[in-house]
This record gives C-alpha cells, structure tokens and sequence, in this order.
C-alpha cells in the first residue's frame, strides 16, 4: 500500500496521506478539499513482514 | 439569546441612578440621555464579547454550555482546531477493535511538565510493545491537538477517529441583543458603563465605582476577570 492510494475504512472511502508506526499505521483522509477528517487505521501486513 | 439591548439600558438607568439620590428608580435623569442612543450600543457588544471570552475560557462554568457549539471530527495529529475560544470541552476517540473499543473520553498523558507529557504522548505514539492498554491522549497546545491514534492502532485498534467539542464565540456589531446568558445581564451594563465613563480620562472615579460592580457581578457568577 503506498501513499495516495485509495483506500476503504469505517467512515467511507479516503486516500492515504501517511504511514505512521513503522509501516502498521495508516493516516487517512477522507472527504472534500478544505472539509477533510483523518481517521488512523490498521494498514494490512506487508508479505515479507507476515512470513517472518 | 441574552438579554435585548434596551433591558440593558433599562439596568444601565438603575445603576446610574443608584449613584446619584437625587434620582427615583427607574427614572432617567435629564442628563442621562445618552443611554437611550444607539451610539452606547457598540459597547454593550464589547462588553458582552469580553464576558463571553471570560466565560468560555473558565472551563467546568455551566454559562459555557452556551458557546459549546463547536465541533470538529476526524482530527488528525498535530491537527489545528478551528475558530474556538478556551480550552477545549472534550476528545473523543471512536475506536474500532482493540482494548479501548467504543468512544472514549481521552485524557492527558502522564508527566508534570508540558515537555514531559508530550514525551510520553510520543512514546505512546511509538508504542514498541504494541501494549493494549495505552489508553486515548492527548494534548492541548493552543489551537493545536496532539493525540495518540497511532499508538492505539498499534495496541490493537483497527480503526480510530478523534473528535472535538469546543466553545465557539463570533463579535456582531450590529447584534441587538447580548449572546451572554441573563444572569450577566446586570455585569455587561455595569461594564460598558465603566468604559463609556473612563472615555478621555473622565470621570475616573465613576468609571471605577461601575468597574467594581462589574468586576463584584463576574466574581459572584464564577467567571474569571
């Protein structure tokens, strides 16, 4: 997953402005120009981090 | 919606008059006319907006309930509020999964210092033991809020979103009626008659003795002047 990407959360879809956490956490926002909210999720685990 | 202009006036007549004896309650003196004008209207505002920034900034005093109309969701990091007045009411955090799952009030991080509680706010952040029980923080640095969303991602929460609640307060000059609830009514007339008195130097003691009603009312209503 990398940085603009669209992607889903609870609160509707949004881009990816920020990986925080070490890779894990993903910053998102969602909604228009000038009226946007964040919301942090879980980011999936990349391969090479689920197979060590 | 406070209390209209002319009751204002209307208690402005009665303080004055309760200087000057020679006058019955509740009559304007001959030389009193210039309560009736609109010209004395613009202090009423400046004088309602200072009471108003008092009571919003005195956190825990029921009059904020009045101003607590600003909201802010999905807050991130570092993330400035809008236009508020004082502290802040509350952080709430909407949590998915995880320890903390549901809103959460957040509270402040441990520490005595501000340089403290923002170290731990960062460790929180960093969270290298992906410890479940780091509880919703933040920290309030003027307009700007620090919280620890990525720290409860990595506890354990899927999902978590910040919001705020906060008092709002926005001048109208050409307001007709106070924003301030009526209890301040009699403060905000005390008020902006110490300030029309004190104009150019005159009349300092009658400035004064309104200035220390106004000050007595605000003391006895619990905001800070």
């Amino acid at each position: 997953m990398n940085i603009g990407d669209e992607i889903d959360t609870s609160d509707g879809k949004g881009i990816l402005k920020a990986i925080e956490g070490g890779g894990k956490v993903g910053v998102v926002e969602i909604g228009a120009e000038g009226e946007t909210r964040t919301v942090y999720i879980r980011l999936p685990e990349t391969k090479a981090e689920a197979e060590s | 919606m406070g209390a209209p202009f002319t009751t204002l006036s209307a208690i402005c007549i009665e303080i004055v008059n309760g200087s000057d004896p020679s006058v019955g309650l509740g009559v304007l003196s001959s030389n009193q006319e210039w309560l009736k004008a609109l010209e004395f209207y613009p202090l009423f505002v400046l004088t309602d907006a200072t009471v108003a920034r008092m009571i919003c900034n005195t956190k825990g005093l029921g009059a904020r309930k009045t101003f607590l109309t600003g909201t802010q969701a999905g807050i991130a990091n570092a993330g400035q509020l809008s236009v508020m007045v004082g502290p802040v009411e509350v952080i709430q955090f909407v949590i998915t999964g995880g320890r903390w799952v549901g809103t959460q009030r957040a509270g402040s991080p441990r520490g005595t210092t501000p340089d403290e509680i923002l170290r731990e706010l960062s460790l929180e952040n960093r969270n290298v033991t992906a410890n479940p029980e780091i509880a919703p923080h933040f920290v309030q640095d003027g307009q700007t809020v620090f919280h620890n969303a990525a720290g409860l991602i990595l506890g354990g929460a899927s999902a978590v979103s910040v919001n705020a609640t906060f008092c709002v307060f926005t001048i109208n000059f050409s307001a007709t009626s106070c924003q301030c609830p009526d209890e301040y009514s009699r403060a905000i007339a005390a008020g902006a008659l110490a300030q029309y008195f004190s104009k150019d130097g005159a009349k300092v003691q009658a400035a004064a003795y309104f200035n220390s009603i106004f000050q007595a009312e605000l003391a006895a209503l619990g905001a800070q002047g």
